[in-house]
C-alpha cells in the first residue's frame, strides 16, 4: 500500500516537474500586467545609463573602458528584463499589448546592441543620432508602460 | 605634534575606511529612486554606528578584549553561539560583496572580465591579511579610501538647489510614484549598510591588535564622533549625486558604473579616475576588514589565538580560517553570482541581524566587572535602548519587505 503511495506521488511529481519544465509559465493579467510596467522600466532605465555614457563620452569625460563596460552591462540586462517577460506565456485579451511591448522591448535591446558596437568602435559620429534614437525610445516606452498602468 | 598627526590620520582613516560596496550601490540606487528624501536614515544610522563603535570601542581599550570576546563569557555559550551565527553569516556575505566590488571596480578600467580577476583578488586579499601589518593595512586603505571624497567635490560641483536637497531630507518627501513599502525596504537596507555587523567587530578587535588602553580613550572617541559622521557625509554626498544626474534621467543603479557617471559628468576624466580609485579603495580595504572579522568572530568564540599582533604561527587556527573563508568567498563569486545582487542581499540581512550584533555589546559596556568605572553612562544607555528598539524593528521588518516588494521593485 504504501510502496503504491509512493509511487503514485513519485508520478505526480514527475508530472508537475515535466509540466513546469516545458510549458512557459502563463501569469493572470494583473501579475503580466505588473511584469510589463517593470519590464519597460528597467529597459528605459538602461537606456537613459546608455544615453548618459554617450553624451559623456562626446564630451570626452570617460576614461579608458569606462563606458564599454557600463554600455554592456546595459544592454546584458537590458536583454534579461526583456526576456524575462517575453519568455512568460501572455494571458488571454492580452495579446495585442504584448505584441506592443515585445516590440518596444526589442527595439529597445538592438538599440543598446548597437551603441554598445558603435561604442566599442569609438564611431563618435553615430553618437549624436543614437542619443537621439534611445530619447525618443524611451519615451514611448513610458507611453506604453502609461497606457499599462 | 605626533599625537595631533595620530589624531588626524585615525580621523582620515575612519572617514575613508567609512564607505563600503553596501555603502556606494545602496546610496546611489537610493539617491537614483528617492532622492534625498531616505537621506535622513543615514544620518540615524551613522549616529547609531557612534554610539555602538564607541561602546565596543571602550570595552577593548579597558579590558583589553575585543567585545565578542567577552560575549560568550557574559552571555553563555548559546546566545554567544546565536550572536556569532547571526553576525558571521552577514559578514562572510558582505565578505564575497565587497571581494566581487574589488572585481568589478577593476572591470570598469580594464574591461577584463570580473570571473578573471576575482581569484586574484581573492589572492591578493588573503597575502596583505597573512603578511601585512595591521596599523599598514588600516593606515593605506584608509588614506586611499578618501579618494572617495571625490563624491562631495562633484556634488558641489553640479550646483544643486541645496534648499531643495535639504527639504527632500527633513520632509522625508518620497517621489508620488514609489510605494511606502519599497520606501521603508530601502530604508531598512541603508540602515544596515550604515549599521554593517562588521564594522564593530573590525573596531574593537582593532583595538586590542593595536593595543588601546584608557590612555586611548579619547582618541578612540574622536576617530569615532568625527570620523564615522564624515565618512556618513560621503554617503550621503554619493546619494546626492545619484538624485541630481542619475533620477531626471530614470537611471536605476544595477551595477558600479552607474555609481560613478555622476562624477564623470562633473568632474570628467580626473574625477572618474579618482573615484574609480576609491571603488577599489573602498572595496579592498572593507574586503580586508571583512575577511578579518569572520576570522576574529570565530576565534573569539571558541577562544583561538588570533589577530595580526601574533606571529600566524601562534594563530594558525585564526589563519587557516580566513584562508579557508577567503578560498570559498571567491568561489561563490566564480559560480557567476551577480557581486550587486550580493550587495544587495547583504545589507538586507544586515538589518535582520542588527539586534543580534549590538545587544550583547550593551550588555558588556554595562558590566562593571570589564569596564569598572568606564561603564555606560546615562547618555549612553540611553541612546543604546532607543537604538536596539529601533534595530529590533528594521531586523523583524526587513524579510517581510523583502518579499512583499520583490526586493525593492
Amino acid at each position: 500500500m504504501n510502496r503504491c503511495r509512493g509511487a503514485s506521488l513519485l508520478a505526480v511529481l514527475a508530472l508537475l516537474l515535466g509540466t513546469a519544465c516545458s510549458v512557459p509559465s502563463e501569469p493572470s493579467p494583473a501579475d503580466w500586467r505588473a511584469a510589463a510596467i517593470q519590464a519597460l522600466e528597467d529597459v528605459a532605465g538602461q537606456l537613459g545609463t546608455v544615453e548618459l555614457v554617450l553624451a559623456q563620452e562626446q564630451d570626452d569625460k570617460l576614461l579608458g573602458r569606462y563606458a564599454v563596460v557600463v554600455a554592456s552591462e546595459a544592454e546584458e540586462a537590458a536583454g534579461t528584463s526583456a526576456e524575462s517577460l517575453t519568455s512568460q506565456q501572455p494571458p488571454a485579451g492580452t495579446r495585442q499589448r504584448f505584441g506592443t511591448v515585445s516590440g518596444a522591448l526589442d527595439e529597445a535591446t538592438s538599440l543598446l546592441t548597437e551603441a554598445r558596437v558603435a561604442l566599442v568602435d569609438d564611431d563618435r559620429a553615430k553618437y549624436s543620432s543614437l542619443r537621439r534614437r534611445i530619447t525618443r525610445l524611451q519615451q514611448r516606452l513610458d507611453e506604453i508602460r502609461g497606457r499599462l498602468r | 605634534m605626533k599625537k595631533y598627526l595620530a589624531v588626524t590620520l585615525g580621523i582620515l582613516t575612519a572617514i575613508g575606511g567609512f564607505v563600503d560596496i553596501g555603502d556606494l550601490v545602496t546610496n546611489a540606487q537610493v539617491g537614483a529612486r528617492f532622492g534625498m528624501s531616505l537621506g535622513w536614515v543615514v544620518v540615524v544610522g551613522v549616529l547609531g554606528i557612534c554610539v555602538f563603535a564607541e561602546m565596543s570601542g571602550r570595552v577593548a581599550a579597558v579590558s583589553g578584549r575585543a567585545t565578542f570576546d567577552l560575549v560568550r563569557e557574559r552571555l553563555g555559550p548559546r546566545v554567544g553561539l546565536l550572536n556569532l551565527g547571526g553576525s558571521m553569516a552577514v559578514t562572510f556575505l558582505t565578505f564575497v560583496a565587497e571581494i566581487g566590488g574589488v572585481a568589478v571596480s577593476l572591470q570598469l578600467l580594464t574591461s577584463v572580465n570580473e570571473l578573471l580577476v576575482v581569484p586574484f583578488v581573492a589572492a591578493l586579499v588573503w597575502l596583505v591579511l597573512w603578511r601585512a601589518r595591521f596599523s599598514h593595512l588600516e593606515n593605506v586603505v584608509g588614506i586611499l579610501g578618501l579618494a572617495l571624497v571625490v563624491f562631495s567635490v562633484a556634488l558641489w560641483q553640479l550646483s544643486p538647489d541645496w534648499t531643495e536637497l535639504g527639504r527632500q531630507m527633513a520632509t522625508a518627501d518620497k517621489p508620488v510614484s514609489e510605494a511606502w513599502t519599497t520606501y521603508a525596504y530601502y530604508g531598512v537596507a541603508l540602515f544596515g549598510a550604515a549599521m554593517t555587523p562588521y564594522e564593530v567587530f573590525y573596531f574593537s578587535s582593532g583595538g586590542v591588535e593595536e593595543g588601546w588602553s584608557v590612555k586611548d580613550l579619547r582618541l578612540m572617541r574622536l576617530n569615532v564622533l568625527i570620523g564615522f559622521p564624515l565618512g556618513g557625509l560621503l554617503s550621503l554626498s554619493i546619494a546626492g549625486c545619484a538624485a541630481l544626474v542619475l533620477q531626471p534621467a530614470g537611471i536605476s543603479v544595477d551595477g558600479l558604473g552607474q555609481v560613478g557617471l555622476p562624477v564623470a559628468v562633473a568632474l570628467g576624466k580626473v574625477g572618474i579616475a579618482v573615484a574609480v580609485l576609491g571603488f577599489v579603495a573602498a572595496t579592498f580595504g572593507a574586503a580586508c576588514e571583512t575577511g578579518l572579522s569572520v576570522g576574529y568572530s570565530v576565534a573569539q568564540y571558541f577562544g583561538w589565538q588570533w589577530g595580526k599582533f601574533v606571529r600566524p604561527r601562534e594563530a594558525m587556527a585564526f589563519h587557516v580560517l580566513v584562508l579557508a573563508s577567503t578560498v570559498v568567498a571567491a568561489g561563490v563569486l566564480l559560480t557567476t553570482v551577480d557581486p550587486i545582487m550580493v550587495t544587495e542581499i547583504s545589507v538586507v540581512f544586515s538589518a535582520v541581524a542588527l539586534p543580534l550584533t549590538y545587544f550583547p555589546i550593551l550588555v558588556v559596556a554595562n558590566d562593571p566587572d570589564y569596564l569598572g568605572e568606564h561603564v555606560n553612562g546615562r547618555l549612553a544607555n540611553a541612546l543604546g535602548n532607543a537604538y536596539l528598539v529601533l534595530l529590533t524593528v528594521a531586523s523583524l521588518a526587513a524579510i517581510p519587505l523583502m518579499v512583499i516588494t520583490r526586493m525593492g521593485q
